[in-house]
């Protein structure tokens, strides 16, 4: 069994947001220090890694592993009809369900039925990111769309105390640089030049998902290597992750 | 059990498209069915033949050629003009695909070669994945497998979902090939078709050859909800031509201008399939009601014909008007405004028991005991007969009734799923009178009315004027046209000229509910004059046995106060009319 109860509404969004762009369907996997999610899209391009530590629910109480797979607009309904600030439970229902009940003034239960599970433990790609880069939610979004503009592609591209975004198409081009100097950015790590190219779109179903009153991200790649990027549900250490194939350049 | 490559089906659809000769492909295809597992057959007949389940069960992939377009530019990217350039050029978007995969740009976590499963199980989630955002699911899914395969295998897989996979395999050729892959004697086809006919699913047969043999083939029989193919109809040009094929006597049955039906009734449930084997239930709700109430047995499987009739009225309308319920839209609305009567003629299976190896004449008798007839379930209007003229007669009749003709059925022949032969014929014309000009007709007599209309006429019986007897002849029952107000008036209007019988210059077979003495004239447009055994005008003038008479007549509006009985529309200008009828050819419908 298990059990949680937590106020956090803002995170549920942005989790079940970020999985919707990519899925239907989701498996959340309750372990006893922990909940994961690890669901990659169908085409294999993007891939959502969700630790979300027992620490940051008011109460969590897991005894084993289990597997629950739920539509995902099916959660979206339910997670809609909760407003900030109050009360989320949830449990394992009678006869393979799962039971969420939402209360303020008047509690609410939903009963959802469990999916039959197909879904296949994936690992974390293990990569060696040469760049990492802490900013701004509101900066990089602003930054993809300056390369927007022109192109459906973005160059990412890092050196020592520099990040550089840019983007090329038969329109023009576009260049985004950003700097250790930068109001928005706090950190700037890189252990070699480093570049690589991703899918705005890809990008964009992630970001778009996550909450405006999130601060900081950040940012991992490297030559030709996927990117991540993590965005923090608490300072307690759950994060929501999200990696992306490069495209060749 | 390892999985057969998809890339062993393209080999085989490349050659399959280089092929002209249908031998050939006949061979190709059976060392295909060969080439994968017994397991994979049922899945690479529906992929042939560009779908993933038989047509019955009407789910379809849905997927927009904008959608591949995308795909094709996120994994190539090429912007999506450039793509739609290159279609312009090709003309077809699979060979654009192949074209553009040779310069891949996105990259993946991991690839996995395609096998038949795997594309056959993605595709079966895009055609499964339907509503908002549906198109950039779907999308995400044709992604993934574009990821992982060859050119040769991505285009395939375009046509595959655009639905523009053209290698020309008939039903025929699949079941060829079978027999030939499985080596079977000659027989075996025959045992194969039998299985397809009754069951509508090439996939079924095949996967029970493939896995089970050719005995529990021979096992494979009607089930209701899963559609039989219908038997079909000859056509000869004459009722003697045709007679010379029924050997056992002969049943006439009106062939109506309606839409062929299949009804599956099972418990609560009751599903429609048209004539090629659509799912046409949502259709057709009343349809549904109807064979709820009237259809007698737990399980049951009958034939007929869904024809739009005038609920006022009882007259058939056109077939177009029927048309107006196929749509996807205000099927309520349709509904009340066309109304469909089913003309039932055949049952093929009731409780458990498979009729369709009995003879027509029991199959009937079967029919009659099982159904409830009324006013919207009927059975279809028939006469016994071996009598060419009788049954021309007869066929005169249906033409003016609305129908398309007759279809002559051998007493003796069983229900042929799937088959054409002589033991059903098909009596049609050749040709359709079109008419010009407007009649002004004397009304002599009415019927009353139902519907809207109980408590008034429903339809007016109308005669022409003969100067030389001075008599009146009928011509037509008129039924369309009548606007509320009319329909207030006509009885006020005729009140005074109401007789006990028939006026003693009204010439007529029809008994009418009500006579008049003929003095109202009122002007009628119909579609053309036909020939008619049961109307009195022109009687014998043009063909033994038969007078004129009006098809689809309708009621242009107008009274014509202006003119006496005397100055409708004569016989003899009748007889004009008839014969300066422009004559059109009827192009071959569909319906058998």
């Amino acid at each position: 069994m298990f059990q949680l109860q937590t106020k956090d509404v803002n995170s549920w969004n942005m989790v079940i947001k970020a999985a919707s762009a990519l899925l239907e369907e989701v498996a959340l996997e309750f372990h006893p220090d922990m909940i994961t999610m690890r669901n990659m899209d169908p085409s294999h391009i993007a891939m959502l890694n969700l630790e979300w530590l027992k620490q940051s629910f008011d109460v969590y109480e897991c005894d084993g592993e289990h597997i629950v797979t739920l539509r995902i607009d099916d959660l979206a309904n339910i997670m809609k009809r909760a407003s900030k600030g109050e009360l989320i439970e949830m449990s394992l229902g009678e006869g393979n369900t799962l039971l969420i009940k939402v209360s303020n003034g008047f509690q609410r239960e939903f009963v959802l039925h469990i999916l039959e599970s197909s879904h296949t433990a994936i690992p974390v790609p293990k990569v060696n990111f040469t760049a990492k880069i802490v900013m701004t939610l509101k900066g990089f979004k602003e930054a993809i769309s300056d390369i927007e503009t022109v192109s459906d592609e973005v160059n990412m591209k890092a050196d020592t105390g520099t990040f550089v975004l840019s983007g090329s198409s038969e329109y023009g081009n576009v260049k985004v640089s950003i700097t250790t100097a930068t109001p928005d950015v706090k950190e700037i790590t890189v252990s070699e030049t480093s570049s690589a190219s991703y899918s705005i779109e890809y990008i964009e179903k992630f970001i778009k998902a996550l909450s405006s009153s999130l601060d900081y991200i950040t940012i991992e790649f490297g030559n030709r290597l996927p990117i991540r990027i993590q965005a923090p549900l608490d300072d307690k250490g759950s994060k929501l992750e999200y990696y992306l194939a490069p495209r060749v350049e | 059990m390892q999985e057969t490559p998809f890339k062993v089906v393209v080999d085989h659809f490349i050659q399959m498209e280089d092929t002209t000769k249908r031998t050939e492909l006949t061979s190709i295809l059976a060392h295909l069915f060969s080439s994968v597992k017994p397991n994979e057959i049922d899945k690479v007949i529906y992929l042939t033949q560009g779908k993933i389940y038989p047509d019955y069960v009407g789910v379809e992939l849905g997927v927009a050629e904008k959608t591949i377009i995308r795909a094709l530019s996120k994994y190539s990217g090429l912007s999506e003009e450039k793509i739609e350039e290159e279609y312009k050029k090709l003309g077809d978007l699979g060979d654009v695909a192949k074209n553009v995969v040779q310069n891949k740009k996105q990259m993946t976590f991991f690839t996995q070669q395609l096998t038949i499963n795997r594309v056959y199980n993605v595709l079966e989630k895009i055609a499964k994945t339907s509503g908002k955002g549906s198109q950039d699911m779907k999308l995400a899914y044709f992604m993934s497998l574009l990821n992982d395969a060859e050119p040769d295998e991505v285009k395939y897989l375009v046509k595959i979902v655009l639905g523009t996979l053209r290698l020309g395999v008939a039903d025929y050729t699949v079941l060829d090939a079978l027999a030939l892959a499985y080596a079977g004697s000659k027989d075996w086809r025959e045992i194969l078709e039998k299985a397809y006919n009754l069951s509508g699913d090439l996939g079924l047969v095949a996967s029970t050859l493939a896995l089970k043999g050719i005995d529990e083939v021979k096992k494979i029989g009607i089930k209701v909800g899963r559609p039989i193919r219908p038997m079909l109809a000859e056509r000869v040009p004459t009722a003697e031509e045709a007679l010379e094929y029924m050997k056992n006597g002969c049943i006439a049955e009106y062939k109506y201008d309606g839409e062929r039906v299949q009804v599956h009734k099972s418990g609560n449930t009751v599903v429609l399939y048209s004539r090629r084997l659509e799912n046409i239930t949502m259709h057709y709700p009343d349809i549904i009601e109807l064979a709820l109430k009237n259809i007698n047995a737990n399980e049951a499987i009958v034939e007929g014909e869904a024809v739009a009739v005038d609920p006022d009225t009882g007259e058939f309308y056109p077939f177009q008007e029927l048309m107006h319920r196929r749509r996807k839209y205000g099927i309520e609305e349709a509904m009340k405004m066309y109304p469909v009567t089913l003309f039932l003629f055949d049952i093929m299976y009731v409780d458990g028991s498979q009729l369709v190896d009995m003879p027509l004449t029991e199959r009937r008798k079967i029919l009659w005991n099982t159904v409830k007839k009324d006013e919207r379930v009927q059975f279809a209007t028939y006469i016994e007969s071996t009598d060419p003229k009788e049954i021309e007669n007869f066929m005169d009749q249906a033409i003016t009734d609305g129908c398309e003709g007759l279809v002559l059925k051998d007493p003796a022949s069983i229900y042929r799923a799937g088959a054409r032969g002589f033991s059903w014929i098909k009596l049609k014309r050749d040709y359709q009178g079109e008419l010009a000009d407007t009649l002004d007709l004397v009304v002599v007599g009415a019927f009353y009315g139902r519907g809207r209309r109980a408590g008034t006429y429903g339809t007016l019986l109308a005669a022409v004027y003969d100067k030389d007897s001075d008599s009146f002849y009928t011509v037509t029952k008129i039924g369309a046209g009548f606007t509320d107000e009319d329909l207030m008036n006509f009885p006020k209007l005729l009140e005074p000229y109401k007789i006990p019988h028939r006026h003693a210059r009204v010439v007529s077979k029809m008994d009418a509910d009500v006579w008049f003495e003929p003095k109202i004239v009122i002007e009628v447009q119909a579609q053309e004059i036909t020939l008619s055994p049961i109307h009195t005008a022109a009687f014998g003038l043009i063909k033994e046995g038969a007078g004129l008479a009006l098809r689809f007549p309708r009621f242009t509006g107008k009274i014509r106060d202006d003119k006496g009985p005397e100055d409708a529309t004569t016989v003899t200008e009748l007889i004009e009319m008839y014969k300066n009828q422009k004559k059109k050819v009827i192009t071959n419908g569909t319906n058998p």
